[in-house]
């Protein structure tokens, strides 16, 4: 039979010789392995491995596999290569006998090794680099332990970048927390759990040192975390956190550390600078004095030295208020106004009494105390006037006078409102959306005020005492009678007399005058 | 170690109150009813601040204020009075005195001159 010319062996052949002829250059500079003898041998193995898969379809060998192994024995890779055509596919025992005898026993992927396989032999095509063993590392014992709330430890205030303008005065250092805010979490005891490599070595865990964080002061389990049992400042240090109801400034109060509003006492050993504010859930203590600023306390307010107000300084107390002195300042307190030495060009508004002490003269401005005052000195020979209203809640007269100005203005929008309603007006819908808000917002100032006249006390038996002076000009309103002292006066007590409907001035009593 | 303030005036109710704040303020505060013997210890003495009232008996808190700064011309002295416009208080400035504080005198603008 014929032959027809075999392309197939020329091509082998021809290449065969070649080979041979670069293989015996080689041989023939071996004695002087030069750069370039090397650049040969690299572009040699280059272009085979270039040339492999040409070749490979030249060879006719069985499906195989190769397996490789990390460094750290907890890999094993391997690269599939698919059999010639009629030659034997790969099989689950190309990878079993090199995987025995590389010593590869642990965390053997025999779903991944099946799936490739397969895919290898159908697909005829080398698979690479899969990942068919992996070891796999102990995992550490762990002890029952508490991790604060990410949130507390980096809590900032973020800036309102749309405003653009940033208050300083509103950030605040102190992370505030409410009662029942969840403080720490809880995380279970970790079981260890040994590990091994590829080859079967065991990997021992280790049991982790956890530097423990218990909870202090203020805080209470639920289940699985720890929470405030009460509003106030967290703190903590490496072994302990805790909720601080007492907030203790031994720093003055300026923009580095912005206005103050913490839901418990706040005891301020430093100034509170001009414009800033304190806002206090409790009480305040200020140990120095007190420079025109907004101290807003739900209690008390103590000021060991005295307030300067400025003219602009501003207090609110929900309860009593001590002092030295008060200078230039608004005062309003629920209870009690008490004052060592003298209140000057101040308004004090006291819903009980305002007492001043043995060396206490008021000078200037006006005090509004609902049950009385007492003191050594009202007014001065020369000084500004002095006003004194007792016997009435200014607090709560001033808002029901409040209502009584926004009821005039509604009705006279109303009326407003019906002209135009009357006269044809365009946006007749909108004219009558309107008055319907205005009668609305009547409606609720007139129930406020309803409620508001029940809290309007008297104290008719309101009275002023002065255990040595008061001078000329000063005027007293008892119950809104009211009384010009026109002569200097000494230890008298300024009562009303109901019957007659004016104050009297009676000599005070020797106990009176005791301090 | 807190300045030294020196008070004359013979109201007695000022000087205790004077005394009872700024003493309290960490101060040190000498006061004097009588004119004469508060000038005399304001030229004996040194004082960061002396506040003298204008009218006392004896003697005014202008004749004060010159017999202090003769002796001592660098002598800060503010003077108290009910009447600014007073020509006594007028005196004391042409003296040398520091400036008026208009009775009743309040404490902050006695705080910036110390602090001053």
């Amino acid at each position: 039979m014929k032959k027809s010319k075999d392309f197939a062996s020329e091509d082998f052949i021809h290449s065969s010789e070649q080979f041979l002829k670069e293989l015996g250059d080689v041989d023939s500079i071996s004695e002087e392995f030069t750069d370039q003898a090397d650049e040969r041998i690299s572009s040699g193995i280059r272009q085979r491995f270039i040339s492999s898969e040409d070749e490979a379809l030249d060879i006719e060998i069985d499906g195989y596999v190769e397996i490789y192994t990390s460094e750290d024995e907890m890999k094993a890779e391997a690269s599939f290569y698919p059999a010639s055509e009629g030659k034997k596919p790969i099989d689950l025992y190309d990878v079993e006998n090199p995987l025995r005898s590389k010593g590869i026993v642990h965390g053997i992927d025999w779903d991944v090794i099946k799936k490739v396989i397969f895919e290898c032999n159908t697909e005829q095509v080398p698979i690479t680099d899969m990942l068919i063993a992996n070891g796999s590392k102990p995992i550490n014992e762990v002890p029952e332990h508490l991790i604060v709330e990410e949130t507390l430890l980096s809590q900032k205030k973020s800036l309102d970048l749309e405003s653009i303008r940033v208050d300083f005065r509103q950030k605040s250092p102190f992370v505030l927390v409410k009662k029942g805010d969840g403080l720490a979490r809880l995380v279970p005891q970790q079981e260890g759990v040994q590990g091994a490599t590829i080859f079967g070595k065991v990997l021992p865990y280790i049991s982790e040192k956890i530097s423990k964080i218990e909870p202090g002061k203020n805080t209470e389990l639920e289940e699985d975390r720890i929470v405030a049992s009460c509003d106030g400042r967290f703190e903590y240090n490496n072994r302990v956190f805790w909720v601080n109801e007492v907030l203790t400034l031994e720093r003055d109060i300026d923009y580095r550390t912005g206005n103050i509003d913490f839901p418990g006492d706040v005891i301020i050993n430093g100034q509170i600078k001009d414009g800033f504010t304190v806002k206090s859930g409790g009480s305040v203590y200020c140990n120095t004095t007190m420079d025109a600023s907004e101290v807003i306390s739900a209690k008390d307010l103590v000021v060991r030295l005295g307030v300067i107000g400025r003219k602009t300084g501003r207090v609110r107390v929900g309860g009593m208020m001590r002092a030295k002195f008060i200078e230039n300042c608004y005062v309003e307190a629920t209870d009690s106004v008490i004052v060592d030495v003298g209140i000057l060009n101040s308004a004090v508004h006291a819903g009980n009494k305002v007492e001043l002490k043995e060396k206490g003269v008021v000078v200037g401005g006006t005090i509004y105390a609902q049950n009385g005052i007492v003191a050594t000195q009202l007014g001065t020979e020369m000084g500004p006037k002095t006003e004194i209203y007792c016997g009435t809640n200014y607090s709560v007269e001033q808002k029901l006078k409040w209502i009584r100005d926004k009821n005039v203005e509604i009705a006279f929008k109303l009326k407003q409102v019906e002209r135009k309603l009357t006269g044809g007006s365009e946006g007749r819908e909108k004219i009558l959306e309107l008055q319907q808000k205005l009668k609305v917002a009547l409606h609720k100032l007139n129930e406020a005020a309803g409620s508001l006249i029940f809290q309007l006390d008297k104290n008719e038996k309101a009275e002023i005492m002065v255990r040595d002076q008061v001078f000329p000009g000063v005027y007293i309103e008892i119950c809104h009678v009211s009384y010009i002292v026109s002569h200097s006066m000494r230890n008298v007590s300024f009562k009303l007399d109901k019957a007659k409907g004016k104050i009297i001035p009676e000599p005070l009593s020797l106990k009176d005058r005791i301090i | 170690m807190g300045k030294k303030v020196l008070v004359i005036d013979d109201e007695q109710m000022i000087l205790d109150a004077i005394e009872t704040i700024l003493e309290d303020m960490g101060y040190h505060v000498a006061t004097f009813s009588n004119p004469l013997e508060g000038e005399k210890e304001a030229i004996e003495n040194t004082y960061d601040l002396i506040l003298v009232d204008i009218r006392m008996p004896d003697r005014n808190g202008a004749e004060v204020t010159e017999t202090i700064l003769k002796a001592k011309p660098d002598a800060k002295i503010l003077i108290l009075t009910a009447h600014p416009t007073h020509p006594l208080a007028k005196k004391a400035l042409d003296w040398g005195a520091k400036a008026l504080l208009k009775k009743p005198f309040e404490i902050s603008k006695i705080l910036d001159f110390l602090k001053g």
